[in-house]
């Protein structure tokens, strides 16, 4: 393939399906689909096709044992090749040479870096890593159907609104403010999911019983997502400074957005409402 | 502790080191999914990434002062796991050739269509998602690995095209120009699949 720009892809179905529409042409592109079949058909083919791709090429259980041995070689020394797979064992009998020489000076290395590394455990925790950073990238409406089938369980549940807006400050650097929820809407907590980016968090909620979402990241990173038709869902955007929310929800409008607001702006609310896929 | 003390290279200059192993792990593992998917796209098995990154995580654990502080972690590791894994497809081909398998071919002409197409209407159930998955694998074979890497790093991790452009040294354009077609030429060959009918797959078979 050979290098060059993508063919006009404010007008194609490629940017349509890549959420690179802008809203208005994105509305535009939403009543041809509904009302082209074809177009339709073209659409939920590719939402097949991306479907079975991550079915296809997710990390499988076994990348678990890969990391945890390569953790060991790096600090006893193991020799290297301990840490080939059966498939790998079997494919390759024997290793090429170049590759043994590497396999030793990693070994080597390794080896040479054990007492740095014991004295490092002594002075230094241990390094965090972000538990939701390796979750697999899944759609808004994966997670969304994700979460309604696991009972709008949060992974959070902030104790005060002080605590609601470190959450959003932490991870966007912009504090949100949650404003009381009015009757018949019910905020059960944080969750967090790599959606838009790997640092996507999302408010579970009920409105009169039917399971709202709100997801948010930094209005830098916003990909523009985009729900596939005939979902029965909609997507509501608005931005508050520095963070770009998202409600999907099976209602015909936000209930749950405009209860975000910046507490330097209060009461003043960016009621902006821009209309995504309808069912 | 645990920072090796740098050393001095072809330029003359003193460097720092570049990144400790216990760093390089917690990076590595950080970075693991997205490393994986460039090693399935590039060798093109998703039962061979694993195998790539760690032997491409070897390699890079000899290397550690290479990495130069500050930059990209995942694009410096990305490249080396591409690396290994253009290698490893070469091997694959080899193998495959000795043994009478060349089902790996034509890496280099991406979106041409094949004459040899298999057929059958499009599965619709959920029982069908082993046939549709196998055939959407044996398309992707026929596109080209940076492609391929691409359009998985778009879709299954939903990487904004600047960071797939920096992690495979392309241009942003061209990362969203290999995406586009791409998904356009899976689409063409599953509606080829389906217009052929069993008929046909069953004369190709």
């Amino acid at each position: 393939m050979t290098a060059g720009t993508p063919e006009r892809p404010e007008h194609s179905l490629e940017a349509y399906l890549d959420g690179l529409l802008a809203d208005s042409e994105r509305a535009e592109f939403d009543r041809r689909v509904r009302s082209d079949p074809a177009l339709r058909a073209e659409a939920e083919c590719q939402a097949r096709i991306d479907e079975a791709l991550k079915r296809l090429y997710t990390p499988s259980a076994a990348g678990a044992p890969a990391l945890a041995s390569l953790r060991a070689a790096s600090t006893n020394g193991r020799a290297a090749t301990t840490l080939r797979s059966p498939l790998s064992a079997a494919r390759r009998a024997r290793p090429a040479p170049a590759l043994r020489r590497g396999l030793a000076v990693a070994a080597a290395v390794a080896f040479c870096s054990l007492a740095g590394w014991q004295v490092w455990c002594f002075v230094r925790p241990a390094a965090v890593v972000d538990a939701y950073a390796a979750q697999a990238w899944r759609s808004m409406d994966t997670v969304y159907r994700d979460e309604v089938s696991s009972g709008l369980k949060p992974s959070w549940v902030c104790k005060d609104n002080e605590e609601f807006a470190r959450s959003f400050e932490k991870r966007f650097g912009q504090p949100l403010y949650l404003a009381p929820p009015p009757s018949g809407v019910t905020v059960a907590g944080l969750s967090y999911c790599n959606t838009i980016t790997r640092r996507t968090m999302h408010l579970l909620a009920r409105v009169n019983g039917s399971p709202v979402m709100v997801f948010a990241d930094s209005v830098p990173d916003d990909t523009r997502p985009s729900l596939p038709p005939g979902q029965g869902l909609r997507l509501f955007r608005r931005e508050i400074g520095k963070v770009v929310l998202y409600e999907v929800t099976p209602l015909s409008e936000p209930r749950v957005l405009d209860l975000f607001y910046d507490p330097a702006t209060r009461p003043a609310h960016d009621t902006t409402w821009q209309s995504g896929p309808t069912p | 502790m645990g920072r090796s003390t740098g050393g001095t290279r072809a330029d003359g200059q003193d460097h720092p080191a570049g990144i400790d192993a216990a760093e390089f792990c917690a990076q590595f593992q950080a970075s693991f999914r997205v490393l994986w998917l460039i090693a399935a796209g590039t060798v093109g098995e998703a039962s061979l990434a694993d195998d790539v990154v760690q032997d491409a995580a070897l390699i890079a654990l000899g290397k550690l002062d290479d990495f130069q502080p500050g930059t990209n972690f995942t694009a410096w590791m990305g490249r080396v796991v591409r690396y290994v894994a253009l290698n490893q497809a070469r091997k694959e081909r080899k193998f495959r050739m000795t043994t009478g398998d060349a089902t790996l071919a034509d890496g280099d002409t991406p979106l041409a269509a094949r004459s040899d197409l298999r057929g059958g209407p499009l599965p619709a159930g959920r029982d069908d998602t082993r046939v549709f998955d196998q055939r959407i694998e044996e398309a992707l074979q026929t596109v080209g690995e940076v492609a391929r890497a691409c359009l998985l790093l778009r879709t299954v991790e939903g990487l904004p095209y600047s960071d797939i452009a920096a992690l495979l040294e392309i241009p942003e354009g061209t990362a969203m120009s290999h995406v586009h077609r791409t998904r356009r030429y899976l689409r063409g060959r599953l509606a080829v699949w389906q217009a052929n009918g069993p008929a046909a797959k069953e004369e190709h078979a």
